[in-house]
């Protein structure tokens, strides 16, 4: 049966200072929206969580909540939903994944969008990097004095504490939509690469996902996922020289607010939703080769090394396909 | 009258051929079955049920709008691959 084997609507646009892509097949539930109509609702959604959530935009929800001197604020649903995400991906990562960097992000050279700027190439920041370490969290877990109330729909936070979304709010805005299309046969939605999949249709297809290597840009590794999230974390963006020539990137230690070098280059998890799996990808490359071994052999997922190596964590033979040999689905990314 | 006692039947052993038989057969089937899942993208591991809602945020449902209908034509035949990179 056609439905399920595809989609009826294939959307691309940007927002987020990344590619999105909407993927729907058809409905199953009755009275849903057409999946062109689903879309339109999603793209407007993803719009609507970029201009309120991004710390780049000074009349956003989240630079007004950054820039308020008390302790108690009202705040939307959404910036409660990406707080409590927030939150939950430090928790989760045991303080890895640090919402709480703003000022350190903004000292290391990243104060506005880098959307669309090519990052400095990963070997060449490689030669002129600090000693490789795994990174550790910070032992003041500033990030717990987030606290949300839905009934009073205040976030509290001690005074002067920032929030920034960067680290999880593509696969947050991925994991929303998807509660939107879960009437559907199926469905994928990718922020910028991080990708949850999911649909109602127990036959139906999967969507074959490509891994990108974060050196030389080629996609060697595929997989087939029919549910779930699929999110890479890499030094090839996000990565600029700092006044002093020194390379830095988007991802920091949380216990020296410095770019971490972990001798990983990229990461790839498979998580139960994207929110997990961005949280992963990047607690893998945060942790260096033997702490991502252990953080992805939950779910799977795939480590580069600096030698641009690719390793294969959790993951079968049979669900990691293997095919350097087709150059059409190796071609380097445009 | 004398009544012998009754003693248990004696159950047969199967042989070490036959335990080794069932042995490789509920291996192997249990392998092809767990095969024929991975290939077709439906890892276990994750779980359809446990992967059809976040489960981190308490998320807000979407507003969608109204609307009806199936989608027009114009389906794919085959899905594009889609890719995770940096992001």
């Amino acid at each position: 049966m056609s439905g399920v084997q595809t989609d009826s609507c294939d959307r691309e646009f940007d927002a987020m200072g990344a590619r999105i892509r909407i993927m729907i097949g058809l409905p199953v539930e009755p009275g849903l929206p057409s999946p062109e109509e689903a879309a339109d609702a999603a793209e407007r959604f993803m719009r609507d969580f970029d201009r309120r959530l991004s710390r780049f935009r000074p009349d956003s929800e989240l630079t007004a909540m950054n820039e308020y001197p008390g302790t108690e604020m009202p705040a939307s649903v959404l910036l409660r939903t990406a707080v409590k995400a927030g939150v939950w991906a430090a928790r989760r990562s045991g303080g890895l994944v640090d919402p709480t960097l703003l000022d350190e992000i903004e000292a290391s050279g990243y104060r506005r969008s880098r959307a669309g700027r090519a990052g400095i190439p990963v070997h060449e920041a490689l030669r002129s990097a600090p000693d490789r370490k795994p990174a550790s969290a910070d032992g003041a877990r500033r990030w717990a004095g987030f606290s949300v109330d839905d009934e009073q729909g205040v976030i509290r936070r001690p005074a002067g504490l920032k929030f920034d979304s960067g680290g999880i709010g593509k696969g947050l805005a991925a994991d929303l939509v998807a509660e939107s299309l879960a009437g559907y046969s199926r469905f994928m939605i990718s922020c910028g690469g991080d990708i949850r999949i999911g649909g109602q249709a127990p036959d139906r297809s999967p969507y074959e996902i490509l891994v990108q290597h974060p050196a030389s840009g080629r996609r060697p590794h595929r997989l087939r996922l029919r549910s779930g999230g699929i999110a890479t974390s890499g030094l090839d963006v996000r990565s600029w020289r700092r006044g002093d020539g020194s390379p830095a990137h988007h991802l920091l230690d949380p216990s020296t607010g410095e770019p971490c070098w972990s001798g990983l280059i990229g990461a790839t998890a498979r998580g139960r939703t994207a929110l997990e799996a961005e949280t992963l990808a990047k607690v893998a490359l945060l942790s260096g080769p033997d702490g991502a071994r252990k953080i992805l052999s939950a779910f799977g997922g795939l480590i580069v090394h600096e030698d641009n190596r690719s390793e294969p964590v959790g993951l079968t033979p049979v669900a990691l396909h293997l095919s350097r040999n087709n150059p059409a689905e190796t071609r380097a990314a445009a | 009258m004398t009544t012998e006692p009754i003693r248990p039947a004696r159950r047969r052993k199967p042989s070490p051929q036959a335990v080794i038989a069932v042995s490789v057969t509920l291996f192997f089937g249990t392998f092809g079955f767990l095969t024929l899942q991975l290939s077709r993208g439906g890892d276990p591991a994750l779980g359809a049920r446990a992967a059809s809602r976040p489960d981190a945020t308490g998320a807000t449902r979407l507003a969608v709008p109204p609307g009806s209908g199936l989608a027009g034509s114009g389906a794919a035949t085959k899905p594009a691959p889609v890719v995770t990179a940096s992001s």
